[in-house]
């Protein structure tokens, strides 16, 4: 049997096949999941973001283009699914990603971070600390390896910003990292 | 100095892709003959690529249970409530929902529709009166024809609008409607064949493809749908065309089969099954297969 491409199901599902979301959940749930997972660092939301990804490819189904790529799509959906959820659960008010970034701590699930090896920990504390769109484009090219033309699509901008963008987040990364080395300690 | 300064400026812009493994093999080495020269640069790269590394050792983690069970529940409830939604469409008693799904936004199709309706209450009338006067014998009977023509007619009309429609569902309904009168009609052939040959979306050709079946005996249909085979990119389709030609055609189709084999143009699955069939060997598991693409 033909394994059908992320691009054919999701056209499947686009012409009224919902069913067929199944399989595309079966394939990319986890991934979603730990990406929701290292941008807010709670599990339960991250579960809940997964769910509300889920629900909104099947109904934008429409707006799917047999040109795109499937995952680029999928994680532009999830980006803004993530920016939503926070809103509304840190800080109703917040309009933008500025007030998301704002608000002092971090809710995070402390039972996941305690979970991590001591290396890792130290590094996801230091991504929750970023801003919420710097978090978002690291953890999007880096961990789940969107290019560089795909990332300047659902941002809107080229690649020549996107690359800039990226370059200021891991600085910013960096530079938290080095002011606070009990947090990470770079390898060698 | 300046230029030093504005290449580093320029070399660190092309870091991010150098750590994304997206550079080109010039780019690549115009980064690595600078990195060769410059320390600070250098520096910045170790700098930047430890953040980079540390950022992918971030262990992944299994959702619940919970979240599998919670996306299925969801999935069955949204396509139960489109099932409702489609079955509210197909009953008579929601022929309105049913024209709104195909009710056409260019302004043009709405005189069809309004020129089909009135013939279609023209025509009722036209029955009940002559019920009403007790007309002779024989006369009713050719009234009958004469409706049944019309009848026949509107359900063209039906297959040319909906097979114009952008909605795939629409389009299939357009073959359903074509399908009863393509047998009568050359018209209505026609249209089914340039579907077949034309639609973007493989379901609708692979529909189309269903009620050429049966007009298999017309030697253009043939050609047709042969000729459809060489461009056609759903390997469903070309799987159920090729069973066609395999089945319906009898020999005379071999030798162009033979050739299609040899041009390569075929899907893998589709070219294997064409060899066992012409080899004599394994058809029907290939059948169970092509049922599962």
């Amino acid at each position: 049997m033909l394994q059908q491409t992320d691009e054919q199901l999701m056209l499947c599902v686009k012409q009224g096949q919902a069913y067929v979301l199944g399989e595309l959940f079966e394939r990319h749930h986890v991934k979603l999941y730990n990406f929701f997972l290292k941008f807010c660092g709670n599990s339960n939301w991250s579960e809940d973001m997964v769910q509300n990804t889920f629900l909104k490819m099947l109904k934008y189904a429409y707006s799917y283009h047999v040109s795109g790529k499937f995952q680029a799509w999928m994680f532009n959906i999830a980006r803004n699914v993530a920016v939503d959820y926070l809103r509304r659960e840190i800080n109703g008010s917040a309009n933008t990603y500025h007030d998301l970034d704002s608000i002092e701590g971090h809710i995070h699930d402390p039972e996941y971070i305690q979970e991590l090896e001591q290396e890792e920990r130290k590094i996801q504390q230091a991504i929750l600390r970023l801003p919420v769109e710097k978090r978002q484009l690291l953890l999007l090219s880096k961990l789940n390896q969107i290019s560089m033309a795909d990332l300047a699509q659902m941002y809107g901008c080229n690649t020549s910003t996107i690359k800039v963008r990226i370059h200021r987040a891991l600085e910013e990364l960096r530079k938290y990292c080095k002011e606070n080395p009990e947090v990470v300690r770079a390898r060698a | 100095m300046r230029d030093k300064t504005m290449q580093c400026k320029h070399i660190k812009e092309l870091l991010v892709n150098y750590l994304k493994d997206e550079t080109g093999d010039p780019e690549r080495k115009t980064i690595e003959d600078h990195l060769a020269e410059c320390e600070l640069c250098r520096l910045e790269l170790h700098n930047l690529q430890a953040v980079w590394t540390d950022l992918g050792n971030i262990s992944d983690k299994q959702p619940s249970i919970h979240l599998r069970n919670r996306f299925y529940s969801m999935l069955n409830n949204e396509t139960s409530i489109q099932q409702t939604q489609d079955d509210g469409k197909s009953r008579f008693n929601g022929l309105g929902n049913f024209f709104r799904s195909v009710w056409p936004t260019r302004p043009q199709w709405a005189l069809s529709y309004t020129f089909v309706f009135i013939l279609l209450g023209f025509t009722l009338g036209r029955f009940d009166l002559m019920v009403e006067t007790g007309d002779a014998p024989g006369t009713g009977d050719t009234e009958i024809a004469r409706i049944q023509d019309e009848v026949s007619e509107l359900r063209d009309m039906m297959a040319y609008t909906l097979l114009s429609q952008d909605s795939v569902q629409a389009r299939l309904r357009g073959i359903d409607y074509a399908r009863t009168n393509s047998s009568d009609d050359p018209s209505v052939l026609t249209l089914l064949l340039n579907t077949f040959e034309r639609d973007e979306t493989g379901n609708v050709r692979l529909a189309a493809l269903d009620v050429l079946e049966s007009h298999l005996d017309n030697p253009t249909v043939r050609e047709r749908i042969y000729n459809r085979l060489l461009t056609e990119t759903s390997p469903i389709v070309q799987l159920k065309i090729v069973e066609l030609l395999l089945d319906e055609a009898g020999e005379g189709w071999s030798d162009q089969l033979d050739e299609l084999l040899m041009t390569g143009i075929l899907d893998s699955t589709v070219t294997a099954y064409l060899q066992e069939a012409r080899t004599g060997t394994g058809r029907n598991e290939a059948q169970g297969d092509s049922r599962a693409l």
